[in-house]
């Protein structure tokens, strides 16, 4: 078995012996609502945390993700209102939002050469300011807004529970990980984000790569975002806060390498569905939200001490040497 | 041949997605008609609970539990417990975000609470999560903020009208002319959190009074508003300022400290704040802070709380009674300066906090 499937052995492992621990020690953990709406608060930071993983596994960070969903909220919003627009073209419209936001992100990275933590970071906060501006206002003041385009808003209904942001979410998981293990993108995604330099020499198209993935992952901003405001039917200026780093805890926890080059859709879901559990669990022991941060710190903490040991345990006696300036044959890249 | 493969995998799952996502693949619910597990939307007959007997579980669900304020709804807590022990509050973390807000809103139904008091992050975002609270028989009690989505009831220190109410004082000890600056709460809150609106549109239309600056003060906080203030004192430095309105004490407190330090101590600006705090009471009392709003947040924190107890008992809620639209009750502000400071602050309940 490859290292990377014991490692998501682990992740499932872990999932399940939470559940099985929250199931044992509270009376509303395994019901069918508690299970469906877990999977909704899980597919909002998956989904984000599904373009944050191509981004990550690329070598790659983005800052800016909690930004451009809190723009792309105001751009759903705003585009819900036009008269006689379909839902379907609401959201297509928020993909098409976030994506320009990536594609702002992956041109100022790969074309001006700056770090892509700076980059995000400030493009983040540019995102945000731009959402502030352009929110909804009477007479200069920012209101709430309530949405009336039912076509949009049908997207935020579910089937008996089930919510659709669940169905995009798991759809997509499974498309994602295809593009990631089953294609040249994916492989030289994964190239790029293990040795840069090498993967350069074997002739891997750098920038293409970087702004493709920062456009993926505006575009999965902007389906959660559409998705989010189509259930509560109204954006709010704090959508997306902080889900930046939710989207990394998820990746990190769920097994990506936070320095790129290993992982794939699979670990960020896992990742993202750990975390909700975690803090769905936290609430039904009634504990302080102190005591959720903490643990939540403590979660990531031990994971990524965890995939450094582990990192070394399997792939330790693995690795081939190469000569200096020798790039590694991509048959070596483990996605 | 790979390729293809993978092309047609790819379209079939958007194909299938697109296909349930616009309805073809079944009917759908509004959210707010889902299946809770515990109820069938719209037809609830509910019973009330002995509350004598049974332990009762309320979920309070302020935008967030940092700021002293909070600390009140605690004492209020624990008095109503004394008459009711089998009272159980679970205090949940809304960080002023309605994703949040409305993740927490479907743990407590999940878990089966008996009710909900909250404080929205936004009327309109929190509102499919209120309905189905509703639906699955929890009688949700909104807080200052509230709800366009129907409930059970409303409570109300209305944000807009302690904006009023500091626009009056300044205007009655300005003579209703001069210079304003309005220190608002963070941009982000803006749209439900009114304090910032009902100054503006009581100013403009009780006096000759100019606002000349106004700034967002993000997390409320005091050093914050210190250096916002600052910057407005730079920029306005040949212009007579005559009052300050920070939204909250610890800002109206930040504004002290940065009139202070820019050495504009003796121009005499009087600064108004909100929420009294001990903080600011001890401000009024050692004649820095000029006046506050007082809110009483004890008495809206117990006056929700009995009437929870009340909607838990009787098995009412939006729902079973087939309310049309939601009742409210409006708590007013009222102004504190050092002439009622002490009363003010005897009833206010935090001297049984020790501060």
């Amino acid at each position: 078995m490859s290292s990377t499937n014991i490692r998501r052995c682990i992740s499932i492992g872990l999932v399940i012996a939470l559940g099985l621990t929250y199931t044992l020690t509270t009376d509303s953990f395994l019901t069918t609502f508690n299970i469906l709406q877990l999977l909704k608060d899980s597919a909002y930071t998956g989904l984000i945390s599904l373009g944050m993983a191509l981004v990550i596994i690329g070598g790659g960070i983005d800052l800016s993700a909690g930004g451009i969903v809190c723009l792309c909220g105001v751009a759903c919003a705003r585009a819900s209102f036009i008269p006689g627009v379909p839902g379907i073209a609401v959201i297509l419209i928020t993909i098409l939002a976030g994506a320009a936001c990536g594609l702002f992100n992956g041109l100022v990275v790969t074309k001006l050469h700056l770090s892509e933590f700076v980059t995000t970071l400030a493009s983040g906060f540019v995102f945000s300011g731009l959402a502030l501006i352009t929110t909804f206002k009477t007479d200069g003041r920012p209101v709430p807004m309530k949405l009336t385009n039912l076509d949009f808003i049908s997207f935020g209904y579910n089937y008996s529970g089930l919510y659709k942001i669940t169905i995009v979410w798991i759809a997509l998981a499974v498309l994602m990980q295809v593009v990631l293990t089953r294609t040249r993108f994916g492989l030289y995604t994964c190239a790029l984000g293990a040795n840069e330099k090498s993967a350069l020499m074997s002739g891997v198209k750098k920038d293409r790569i970087k702004i493709a993935g920062f456009m993926a992952c505006g575009a999965f901003c902007g389906l959660a975002a559409a998705m989010v405001v189509a259930f509560q039917t109204a954006t709010t200026q704090t959508l997306g806060n902080m889900m930046e780093f939710q989207a990394i805890s998820a990746c990190v926890v769920g097994g990506i390498v936070i320095t790129g080059g290993k992982g794939d859709a699979l670990a960020a879901c896992l990742g993202a569905f750990f975390m909700t559990m975690v803090t769905s669990g936290l609430l039904k022991y009634g504990l302080s939200t102190g005591v959720h941060y903490l643990m939540y710190g403590a979660v990531i903490v031990i994971m990524i001490n965890f995939d450094a040991q582990f990192s070394r345990l399997t792939d330790g006696g693995r690795v081939r040497k190469t000569k200096k300036n020798e790039p590694p044959r991509l048959s070596e890249v483990q996605p | 041949m790979r390729k293809k493969k993978l092309a047609v995998l790819g379209v079939a799952i958007i194909m299938t997605m697109a296909m349930i996502l616009t309805g073809c693949g079944g009917s759908s619910d509004p959210a707010g008609s889902s299946d809770t597990g515990n109820s069938d939307s719209g037809s609830i007959q509910l019973t009330g609970k002995d509350i004598s007997k049974e332990t009762v579980k309320i979920a309070y669900i302020p935008m967030s539990m940092q700021g002293q304020t909070n600390e009140l709804a605690k004492i209020a807590v624990k008095d109503v417990q004394a008459t009711y022990p089998n009272l159980e509050i679970q205090y949940m973390e809304a960080e002023r975000d309605a994703a949040k807000q409305n993740q927490l809103i479907a743990e407590c139904i999940a878990q089966d609470f008996d009710a909900i008091i909250m404080e929205a992050t936004d009327g309109e975002a929190v509102g499919p999560s209120i309905e189905q609270a509703e639906k699955a028989g929890i009688p949700v009690i909104t807080s200052n903020v509230g709800s366009s989505a129907l409930h059970t009831l409303h409570i109300e220190n209305s944000s807009y009208q302690s904006g009023e109410v500091a626009a009056k004082a300044i205007i009655d000890r300005l003579g209703g002319k001069g210079n304003v600056i309005l220190l608002d709460v963070p941009a982000e809150i803006k749209s439900v959190s009114l304090f910032g609106t009902g100054f503006e549109d009581y100013i403009a239309a009780n006096s000759e009074i100019e606002i000349i600056g106004t700034e967002n003060i993000p997390g409320f906080s005091q050093e914050e508003a210190n250096t916002k203030m600052r910057a407005l004192l730079t920029a306005n430095k040949g212009t007579k300022i005559d009052a300050v309105f920070g939204v909250a004490d610890e800002v109206a407190l930040g504004a002290i400290d940065a009139i202070n330090s820019e050495g504009r101590s003796g121009d005499g600006i009087l600064v108004w704040g909100s929420d009294c705090i001990p903080l600011g009471i001890k401000a009024i009392k050692d004649g820095k802070l000029t006046g506050t709003n007082f809110p009483d947040q004890y008495g809206s924190v117990k006056t929700a709380l009995n009437m929870a107890l009340y909607f838990v008992e009787t098995g009412v809620n939006s729902v079973s009674a087939g309310y049309e639209t939601t009742p409210s009750i409006v708590r007013p502000f009222a102004p504190v300066d050092k002439d009622n400071v002490n009363a003010v602050e005897a009833q206010s309940h935090w001297l049984d906090i020790g501060n």
